[in-house]
C-alpha cells in the first residue's frame, strides 16, 4: 500500500532548532526487525530525492529506544552535506509501523 | 497515595531530567503566569500571589512517556480549576495550549486541564521547585504523561481547535492518557 504523507509547519520550539518543515509518513506495513526498518527508511530516501529535490549523501542509524513496553522509536539521519541532515524518527508498535516523522531544516 | 503503575511503566527512584531547549533564566520579579485566549478575563499572576493561593497538597506519581515513573511525589500548588474559574473560559475553549519560558509548548484537552487533580505546581517534596524541575511553576496533571506537565510555564492559551505542541509535532499523542498507553498519535 502507498504511504500517506502530511506536511506540517514547525512549532516554535522546533523552529528554534532550525526545523522548517515536518513531514508525517504513514504506511500500513510490518517492520518487526531493524532490517525492515532500514528498508522503509531507504524508501523514504528515494522520496526525499524525488519530491524534495534533496540529495542524500548518506543515511545513518542513530539509536533506538523502547517507549513503554509496546512502542519502539528508531532515529536515523539523512546526511545532506555541509553538516546538515534531515532527521527521521520511525515509531513502531508491536512490530507494526505507526508513524515516521521527518524534520527538515531551512 | 499512589497505587499501581499504568501499563508499560516501571518505577525508578528519581526523576530523569529533560531540558530539550535548555535551562531558561527566570527573573522572578518579571515572571508572570497568564491565562489568555478564549476567556472573559485574561489573568496574569505574580509568583508571590500564586504562593498565597496554594490550595492543593497531595502525593501523586509522575509518569514519563519513555516508560519510567517516580512514585509518591509530594506536590503543592494551585488548583487549575480555581485559576481557570478566575479566567472564566468561553464555551468554545476546547484545548489548553501551554507555553513555557524556554519556547517549549504542549497541548491538553480542556477537560484534562480542568480536572480535579490538575494543578499549577509550585513546590515538590516540600521545597520550591528546583530550576531543573521547572521553577517557578510547572503544570502537573497526574493522569497524563509528563511531557504535558510543562516546566517553566508562563502562559496557558485556551483555544478552540487542536494545535500541536513540541512533542505532539514529533508524533506524540494529542492527549497522552497514561491508563490507555496513549504515547503516539495513531493517524
Amino acid at each position: 500500500m502507498d504511504a500517506q504523507r502530511k506536511v506540517l509547519d514547525p512549532v516554535e520550539g522546533l523552529a528554534r532548532k532550525g526545523i522548517s518543515k515536518i513531514i508525517y509518513i504513514k504506511k500500513d506495513v510490518d517492520v518487526p526487525t531493524l532490517s525492515d526498518i532500514w528498508r522503509h527508511v531507504k524508501e523514504i530516501e528515494g522520496m526525499i530525492k524525488k519530491e524534495l529535490n534533496i540529495n542524500v549523501k548518506e543515511t545513518v542509524f542513530m539509536d533506538n529506544e523502547d517507549i513503554g513496553q509496546i512502542y519502539i522509536l528508531y532515529r536515523f539521519r539523512y546526511i545532506v552535506g555541509d553538516g546538515k541532515y534531515i532527521g527521521c524518527r520511525v515509531v513502531t508498535k508491536k512490530g507494526s509501523h505507526v508513524l515516521t516523522i521527518l524534520t527538515v531544516g531551512g | 497515595m499512589s497505587g499501581e503503575l499504568p501499563p508499560g511503566q516501571r518505577d525508578i527512584p528519581y526523576f530523569v531530567i529533560y531540558r530539550i531547549l535548555g535551562q531558561p533564566e527566570i527573573d522572578i520579579a518579571k515572571w508572570r503566569f497568564s491565562i489568555t485566549g478564549l476567556v472573559k478575563n485574561t489573568i496574569s499572576l505574580k509568583y508571590e500571589e500564586l504562593l498565597k493561593m496554594i490550595d492543593v497538597r497531595y502525593t501523586k506519581d509522575f509518569h514519563c512517556v519513555t516508560g519510567w515513573s517516580v512514585k509518591d511525589v509530594y506536590w503543592e500548588g494551585v488548583s487549575m480549576k480555581k485559576l481557570l474559574d478566575m479566567a472564566n473560559p468561553l464555551e468554545n475553549a476546547n484545548w489548553a495550549y501551554i507555553k513555557s519560558a524556554d519556547g517549549y509548548t504542549t497541548v491538553v484537552p480542556y477537560n484534562d486541564i480542568y480536572s480535579d487533580d490538575a494543578i499549577l505546581a509550585l513546590k515538590m517534596n516540600g521545597e520550591p521547585l528546583r530550576p531543573e524541575h521547572g521553577y517557578p511553576a510547572r503544570i502537573f496533571i497526574p493522569h497524563l504523561y509528563g511531557w504535558k506537565s510543562a516546566k517553566w510555564v508562563v502562559e496557558i492559551e485556551l483555544i478552540e481547535e487542536y494545535r500541536d505542541g513540541y512533542w505532539e509535532a514529533l508524533g506524540y499523542h494529542e492527549r497522552g492518557y497514561v491508563w490507555r498507553d496513549q504515547r503516539f498519535k495513531e493517524i
